[in-house]
């Protein structure tokens, strides 16, 4: 799509659906996951062994959160293009009837992104059938390390040119 | 010295050829990247005394920390711009220490006061947004390898800026009242500001070395319209009113105010009635620097020579 054209389609979408700031979040995604993908080329990503490692993860997930830990796969980090379960920052979800609870740290205590996170959290979850009401708990311990990183995770950050 | 020739280079990096090094730039190019740089450089330097500025608005202790670690990220960035710089032979402490206020190379947005948290967060959603459209263009298609490797993580933590800004003025326009006036009022201001930020029009441009060189991909005017595709629909579906529209007929963006027009920095008010002005009126305006500009520029470096006194004093 020439840049022309794609300011036509937000144009165009804007007018029919009062364009918010969804919209605009996913083009914001997509730009950063091109930066981020071509520069895991470079890194030499294995991405076999990484497709092979989630599918592992999927297959071990509780039946009856499966789906929410797979909600939360979409929500990304407010700055790099990997999720915050990738980041590990999601310690626990639990659910009772239609009301869920997540326990979920931040990278940092001084983290500037924390209010957004914890929005973005309860806004997937909600889109989520049989999910009316979400609760996210900030937990503190056990701290975050970059141990708590999947293997996706750090071939995003090295990607992104941050070494761990 | 170059092993090309102007013409050489030119036709070189059109072919997708990318520099890896200063010593296989040509005297034009190197000229025009110093220039890209610089004003990459000094705009992020210069957002960080603004921004400082309006931080001490913040409503809590949390956004306090959001607003300054934007600070940082800028403040980081134009280290990046400025080290590229220096690997290109010019000497970053004279360019940041050695220069006077009026020679900084930052948009006349930066020379501004922002004065509340919805200056601040409106900032964020428009001028960090004029930045992004401009380094990711950048990004896409310079043909400088340092620097394309260097805006991947810049291009990520703007991200943030965005959406912080994005995000306040959604909660300042959904609260009413006069938190909205207020933001409704910053976007008054601040939207023809950033229009003016990307320069002359095409028909008015002579050459563009940033475009020969492939130091860029865009033309002022596209660049212009890649904002405006994202800030108009942002403030409509804000109830935000702003002076351009989508036009159907024309299949693009287009103003609503005379372009370009006066401003009085003093009000922040641009003059929507007294018609259109010459460039030559605007270049002169950004020439002469707004309001902030010497307080600015002082502050991010009034201690650099008495503190070097004192330490120097106590070797």
């Amino acid at each position: 799509m020439t840049q022309s054209e794609a300011i036509r389609s937000v144009a165009a979408a804007s007018r029919r659906t009062r364009h918010d700031l969804v919209a605009l979040r996913t083009a914001e995604a997509a730009r950063r996951a091109e930066a981020v993908s071509e520069a895991r080329a470079r890194a030499g990503v294995d991405e076999a062994a990484l497709r092979r490692a989630r599918e592992a993860w999927v297959a071990s997930l509780p039946h009856d959160t499966a789906a929410l830990w797979l909600a939360l796969c979409d929500v990304s980090d407010p700055e790099l293009p990997i999720s915050l379960v990738d980041l590990g920052l999601i310690y626990d979800i639990r659910r009772v009837d239609t009301h869920v609870d997540v326990d979920c740290t931040f990278t940092a205590s001084a983290c500037p992104c924390m209010a957004f996170i914890k929005e973005d959290i309860r806004d997937r979850l909600l889109e989520e059938p049989n999910v009316s009401s979400v609760q996210v708990h900030e937990v503190w311990d056990p701290p975050w390390t970059v141990e708590r990183m999947t293997e996706e995770g750090r071939a995003v950050l090295r990607g992104a040119g941050v070494t761990v | 010295m170059s092993r090309f020739t102007e013409d050489e280079i030119k036709q070189k990096v059109r072919d997708g050829y990318i520099l890896e090094s200063p010593d296989e730039m040509t005297e034009g190019y190197r000229k025009s990247l110093i220039v890209q740089l610089q004003v990459q450089a000094d705009t992020e330097l210069m957002s960080a005394p603004a921004y400082w500025m309006a931080a001490q608005d913040a409503p809590s202790t949390n956004t306090q920390v959001s607003a300054v670690a934007i600070i940082q990220d800028e403040l980081a960035h134009a280290n990046i711009a400025y080290r590229i710089l220096e690997d290109m032979g010019l000497d970053k402490e004279q360019l940041i220490y050695g220069r006077e206020p009026h020679e900084f190379k930052h948009p006349y947005g930066f020379d501004q006061p922002l004065e509340s948290w919805a200056e601040l967060v409106t900032a964020n959603g428009f001028f960090d947004r004029a930045g992004i459209t401009l380094l990711s263009d950048v990004y896409r298609n310079t043909s400088y390898g340092p620097l394309k490797r260097a805006l991947v993580k810049v291009d990520l933590e703007e991200t943030f800026h965005l959406r912080h800004g994005e995000v306040w003025m959604k909660r300042l326009a959904q609260a009413g009242g006069t938190a909205k006036e207020k933001l409704q009022r910053a976007v008054d201001w601040m939207f023809p500001m950033t229009v003016e930020w990307f320069g002359l029009p095409d028909d008015m441009k002579r050459h563009s070395g940033q475009l020969e060189y492939r130091l860029k991909g865009l033309t002022n005017d596209q660049l212009r319209q890649v904002w405006m595709s994202a800030t108009v629909p942002l403030c409509e579906s804000l109830g935000l009113e702003v002076p351009a529209h989508w036009s159907d007929e024309e299949q693009k963006y287009v103003l609503d105010f005379p372009f370009p027009c006066e401003y009085d920095a003093e009000a922040k008010h641009w003059d929507f009635t007294s018609g259109q002005i010459s460039w030559d009126r605007v270049f002169e305006r950004w020439k002469q620097r707004g309001p902030m500009n010497e307080r600015y520029v002082e502050s991010v470096r009034r201690s650099h020579a008495p503190l070097g006194r004192m330490m120097a004093q106590a070797a």
